[in-house]
């Protein structure tokens, strides 16, 4: 290898990585396969796929395989892993409203338009480790709304043949929106969002490039940016509360080359969150409210959470403080860990320029004391 | 993966794009198993590939609700065939990445345009994809009621 004036021990580096992939694939224990960790870990493969910027399931397990279980590793490989790949076609733009949602739930308010559901939610569960579960996890019957007039195992494709449909959800900005209590902000026009992915966001970007830089940021460090400005010294955040948090699925189409209709080929899952801003600024409405808008691939609610904070942040600091700065240049994980893991590469050259400088002005003071 | 509700069939007679979401949506071993079962009967006569099926991504855009402004969520990886059935194009785009689904998927959708609709056959691989499609539908629903039955009302206390 080479770097930094240092090259060699090539040899040493082929047989550090074969022992890395031996130990890994020779363990005593029966091989992952790829659905256990996309249907047993779903929420680490989700945040895989969020923090590399690429929906698939099958491929971000393949990567969390090969990393051994280390995120920002496996964010690595699938992230170079897309980097090789052909952009076929820009999807059909989703609207967030078309969302599928599998969880909703509505801090701010009690009775929102639309049911509250809890969905796939740990929230109001104790975290109780469970040892009885050591040696298998028990299968679990499936409960549903019906289960009162007719057993789950008694339906079938005849009874349920189509969806019911979803009772409809309001969002909680367009409900503050019909109370005249909402900020106007909605565009009149439609401009080209900034792809991150061609060229680094800086400062001062559109809401597009912020938007798009935390979808793609690392969890924790999102999460501690939206920490910092809390309780810690930046403090560019007030606490706000959270209008929705949804989880779901937006379908995934593109259009048919020969009919040029539109073809559903899928769908994806992502999570949103909507944060309201009590506005208090000697310029601003204090009569109204402001949102901050998150969403991310997968089920990251945390993620979402802080997003949509940094959102509304960003949008009222206006660029006058070093807060977008921040997420846009120090959020990424794949940037922040690189920079930090290459500490450990061979510094020798830069290294031992320092110690003869240390040396030299070591010499220079002694010269002077015996002068 | 379920079938999503958009392309959904609605009529007797699917259009072409619905057949293409359904075939675009089934199991990879699904899809192909039905490819291979027309091919082995002799249903499908001549058949070339386009261009070689090909795995990339295509772009997820997000129109959000406060300010109504694109933004890019991310990408997803898929994979694009396009053959001739017979003379007639077919063409197929697939979530993940597997050649083989992506490409009989294609070859579905070249053989279904060029047949008639009322032919048996034809109609025997129609049904079979609206079974599919109701299969998922089916699932769909199941985990919509298990959904459902977490809505929780929450009381304020005075």
């Amino acid at each position: 290898m080479g770097y930094a004036a240092a090259r060699g021990g090539l040899t040493a580096i082929k047989r550090a990585e074969e022992l890395v992939a031996r130990l890994r694939d020779n363990h005593s224990s029966a091989q992952l396969e790829l659905d256990q960790i996309t249907g047993r870990l779903r929420l680490l493969v989700d945040r895989i796929m969020g923090e590399a910027g690429l929906w698939a399931p099958e491929f971000a397990a393949l990567a969390v395989r090969q990393a051994e279980g280390d995120a920002i590793e496996a964010i690595h490989l699938l992230r170079a892993y897309k980097s090789t790949l052909p952009r076929f076609a820009v999807a059909r733009v989703n609207d967030a409203d078309e969302m599928v949602p599998e969880r909703r739930v509505v801090p701010a308010f009690r009775e929102p338009g639309g049911p509250q559901i809890l969905g796939r939610s740990t929230d109001y569960t104790a975290r109780m480790l469970d040892p009885k579960a050591r040696d298998a996890m028990p299968r679990r019957a499936v409960s549903t709304a019906h289960d009162d007039d007719e057993s789950a195992s008694k339906r079938t494709a005849d009874t349920i043949a189509r969806p019911a449909g979803w009772p409809e959800m309001r969002r909680m900005s367009d409900v503050l929106r019909d109370m005249g209590l909402l900020v106007d902000r909605r565009r009149g026009d439609d401009p080209e969002p900034f792809d991150i992915t061609r060229m680094p966001a800086k400062p001062p970007a559109p809401r597009s490039a912020r938007l798009s830089t935390m979808a793609r940021a690392e969890t924790g460090a999102l999460v501690n940016q939206w920490y910092r400005n809390i309780l810690g010294p930046d403090g560019y955040l007030h606490e706000v509360t959270l209008g929705e948090v949804r989880h779901g699925s937006l379908s995934l189409s593109v259009t048919h080359p020969i009919t040029g209709g539109e073809v559903t080929i899928g769908n994806f899952r992502v999570t949103e969150v909507e944060a309201i801003e009590d506005l208090d600024g000697i310029d601003e409405d204090r009569g109204s409210f402001d949102v901050g808008y998150g969403m991310c691939l997968g089920h990251n609610e945390r993620k979402a959470i802080a997003m949509a904070n940094l959102d509304i942040a960003c949008h009222r600091d206006g660029s006058k403080s070093p807060l977008e700065q921040s997420i846009l240049m120090t959020t990424d994980g794949l940037d922040s860990a690189g920079f930090l893991e290459h500490l450990k590469l061979p510094h020798y050259v830069t290294f031992r320029s320092m110690i003869e400088r240390k040396v030299a002005v070591r010499r220079a003071h002694d010269e002077r004391k015996r002068d | 993966m379920p079938i999503f509700p958009r392309n959904e069939h609605t009529a007797n007679s699917p259009s072409r794009e619905e057949t293409c979401a359904i075939a675009a949506q089934m199991a990879d071993a699904e899809i192909v198993s039905l490819v291979n079962s027309l091919i082995d009967a002799g249903d499908i006569g001549s058949l070339e590939r386009v261009r070689e099926a090909q795995v990339g991504t295509v772009q997820l855009q997000v129109r959000e609700p406060i300010c109504h402004e694109r933004f890019i969520l991310a990408d997803a990886l898929v994979t694009i065939a396009e053959v001739i059935v017979d003379g007639s194009v077919g063409w197929a785009m697939r979530l993940g990445a597997n050649i083989e689904a992506a490409t009989a998927a294609a070859v579905l959708d070249g053989w279904l345009a060029d047949h008639t609709d009322g032919a048996p056959t034809k109609k025997r691989v129609i049904d079979s994809l609206l079974s599919a499609q109701r299969r998922d539908s089916y699932e769909r629903n199941v985990m919509q009621q298990e959904v459902l039955a977490t809505a929780i009302e929450f009381e304020e206390l005075d």
